[in-house]
Parts: structure tokens; sequence; C-alpha cells
């Protein structure tokens, strides 16, 4: 049987997602001491652990969840399973910030990476949203595939971005016209369009985050897919008759130990989004 | 392939009142390196260089966030091929082509109702430190032009 949380719906447990540009600096500071902290482990609670489950190294569990109707919902359980084992270093309150490629800042120029992430040594520290170390099992497997040459190029150790190569950034009118969408499956799929165009615009040709096998490595996969995460519970309020494609409910989201209707609602899963959100004591 | 470049089809009669469509790419592999596909209508000469504008003829452009390659052994990326699909209870294990779809604007809708013949062409592009470059990522089963009910 599968789990089922112990806070199960109580609202003082809900904990908020945020903008990444609306983050204060205490709340930047400790989404980064978290992801140093995550970092560090090289075990199954580990950084690496989570990002290879996206690709490689093999299983490249993702390939059920590309190109599928299990796109959202297992990006979803993937994000939540990642979020906990940010929380369980001991900051409870730490949560995935999302990246709004659509706003004002991030469209300027054609194109602009959030400050928080585009900054490599913040305060003379070294930023671990900027980079990552990429798991050497994984570097390896890409390099040395075992049914075809080696590849034109291989990826650095550490996780780069070329945006703008190529692609472009989702505009706030398409995510708009994608949310008047009724049909889940219509949906998804413009969905996944856009989120592919925002991997492929960071990524451009020699980054990581264009590449599926190794895109989670970079720390800027997690805020990207946090948006679409968002804009999918947008979509669910805006569309709460909309029913999914017959039997879509019981599909497992492997290698999560949830199935897509486990992961419908936000609620159980302790989290959800704010635009604005202010607690008083009294 | 580098570039598709259809025949010229014969157009079906557009109803009084439509104003969307779409062109839907079956069986698209994302088996390679990640791409973005430029689609262009009844505009035989499109290239690299082609504005992406409505007057050159482009329609739109879906993007393949693609998979670099299989890594594993021979067949380790193959679509599945269930040799009992009665009793088959696992998800997909190989790497299926998807199919994409590029929606077509009111404007595009009105200019195919006026054309006897439609030609669609698609141009592959790579991200590359020189900006994007022609491809040769580009593989699919074939295509189909809907335009919607009014």
């Amino acid at each position: 049987m599968s789990p089922q949380p112990r806070s199960a719906g109580r609202p003082s447990a809900i904990k908020w997602r945020r903008s990444v540009e609306s983050l204060s600096d205490e709340q930047l500071e400790r989404l980064r001491t978290a992801f140093r902290g995550v970092m560090q482990l090289k075990d199954d609670r580990g950084y690496w652990y989570h990002a290879g489950i996206h690709g490689l190294p093999l299983p490249d569990h993702c390939r059920v969840a590309h190109g599928t109707d299990l796109f959202l919902p297992w990006h979803r359980a993937y994000l939540y399973r990642f979020e906990r084992a940010l929380q369980d270093l001991g900051d409870r309150g730490v949560t995935l910030p999302w990246w709004d490629w659509t706003s004002p800042g991030s469209q300027n120029g054609g194109g602009t990476i959030p400050d928080a992430y585009a900054r490599k040594r913040p305060g003379r520290k070294p930023n671990p949203l900027y980079s990552a170390d990429v798991d050497p099992i994984a570097l390896n497997q890409w390099s040395h595939p075992l049914n075809r040459p080696a590849p034109p190029f291989e990826y650095k150790a550490q996780t780069e971005r070329f945006p703008g190569q190529a692609s472009r950034l989702p505009t706030a009118d398409q995510v708009r016209l994608i949310l008047q969408i009724d049909d889940f499956r219509e949906f998804s799929t413009a969905v996944e369009e856009i989120h592919g165009w925002v991997h492929v615009w960071v990524g451009g040709q020699r980054g990581h985050m264009g590449n599926v096998p190794l895109a989670a490595f970079d720390p800027i996969f997690w805020a990207h897919h946090t948006m679409i995460d968002r804009i999918w519970r947008l979509w669910q309020r805006r569309h709460p008759q909309s029913v999914l494609p017959a039997g879509l409910h019981t599909e497992a989201l492997r290698p999560f130990e949830f199935t897509v209707g486990q992961v419908l609602d936000v609620g159980p899963l302790g989290y959800d989004y704010a635009s604005a959100t202010t607690k008083v004591g009294v | 392939m580098r570039r598709y470049e259809s025949k010229a089809e014969p157009m079906p009669a557009v109803a009084a009142g439509a104003d969307a469509g779409q062109i839907i790419f079956y069986g698209v592999d994302r088996s390679g390196p990640s791409f973005e596909g430029r689609v262009f209508v009844n505009a035989n000469r499109a290239s690299v260089e082609t504005p992406c504008t409505a007057p050159e003829g482009f329609a739109g452009i879906f993007t393949v966030f693609g998979h670099g390659g299989c890594v594993g052994g021979p067949g380790h990326c193959d679509p599945d091929i269930a040799p009992d699909p009665d009793f088959e209870l696992r998800q997909p294990q190989g790497l299926p082509p998807i199919n994409k779809a590029v929606d077509l604007s009111k404007s595009m809708v009105d200019r195919l109702r006026t054309s006897d013949t439609v030609t669609i062409t698609v141009v592959a592009l790579e991200p590359s430190d020189d900006g994007p470059t022609i491809s040769e990522a580009l593989e699919f089963d074939s295509w189909r032009l809907t335009i919607y009910e009014p």
C-alpha cells in the first residue's frame, strides 16, 4: 500500500513555494544552504541521486515522463521528493522557488537567467544555484556509450549554461492561452512543448539543461520545473471540472512510490503556490 | 534529415468562419540532440535564414528536448516489442517517437483558404556557439493539416 502523508491536508502544515524573484535575502540564503547540504551528500539522500533519476546514470526514469500523459504528475512527484530531501537536512521551511521565465526581468534583452542562479560568487561565496558537480558515473556513461561512437563533445564536470543559442523563452501571453485549454491532454502537451523551449534556450549546444539525460544536474532545472508545476496548479484551479484520461489515476510514477491520483492535489503533498503570503503571530 | 519539404498537396476546402488549425507531426524522433523545427507553409525556399514572420509563410515552431543518443547496448532504446501484449504490465521501456503540433493562426488559415495546394517545409536547427545552425536530427513519419470547425 502506498504511504499516506501524516499531515494530509492540514492547512497549518502547508509550505509555500515562491517566485525566485521575490525571495528575501534570508529566504535565498536558506535555499542556498539547503542546496549546499544536499550537494555534499553522496548517498541516496543527495543531489547526484536525485538529479540522476531524471536521466543518467541509467536507468533514465524520465523516459516515461516525456511525450506522455505522465509529464506533469511525474515531475510533480519528482519535485516533491527533491524538496523533501532539501528539508530533511533540517530547515523544514525551505521550499523550491519557481523561475517565472515570462516575467519582464526574465524576458529582458531576449532572455535573462535570474540573478539568484546567474551570480557565480554572491557575497564572495560559491553559489550552489549557479552550477553543480555532475555525477562522474553519469558523465562516464554519456562519454562511453555502448551502442554508438563517442558523442561529438563531452559535457563539463560542472554544469554550464549557454542561454539564447536557440529556441526562446515562452511569453506571458502564450502561458495565458495555454491556461485557457480545457482538456488535460491538450494542456499537458502544450505545457510540455514550452517546457522544452526553456530547456533548449538555457542549455544551448553544450549546456546540461539542453540534454535530457543530464538536465537535472543544473540547479536551475528545479526552478524551471517548479514553474511548470505552478502552471499546472493554476490550470487545476481554473478547470476543476476537467477529467483525466481514463486509467491515468492509477498509473504508477516509476520510480516514485506514488500513483498519478496521489499527486493531483498538492494539499496532501504539503505545499502550494503563493503570489503573496504573510504570517502574523499574536 | 536537415530539412523537410513536402510535395504540393491538394488543399481541402476550408469552412467559412474557420479560424484555427494545426499541423501535426507524427512519429517525431527524440533520441538525438535537442533541436527546434521551424515550420513554414507554402514557402518552398524556406531556410535557416528565412525570417520567422507570417509574410514568409512561417507557421510556428516545435522543439524536441532530445536525449542525445542512446548510451545503452544494442536495442536499449528501441521502442518496445512486447512478446505477449496481453500480459505486458510494464510501462514503456524504450524511447518511442512522439507527436508534435504547431497551432495555425487565423491569418494562416485565411491564407490557406485561398490556396489550391499546401506545401509544408520544416527547417531543423540546433543551438551552437554561432547561433542556430542546421540540424540532421529531424526525423518523423508523417504530418497532417487540420483546420478546425468554426
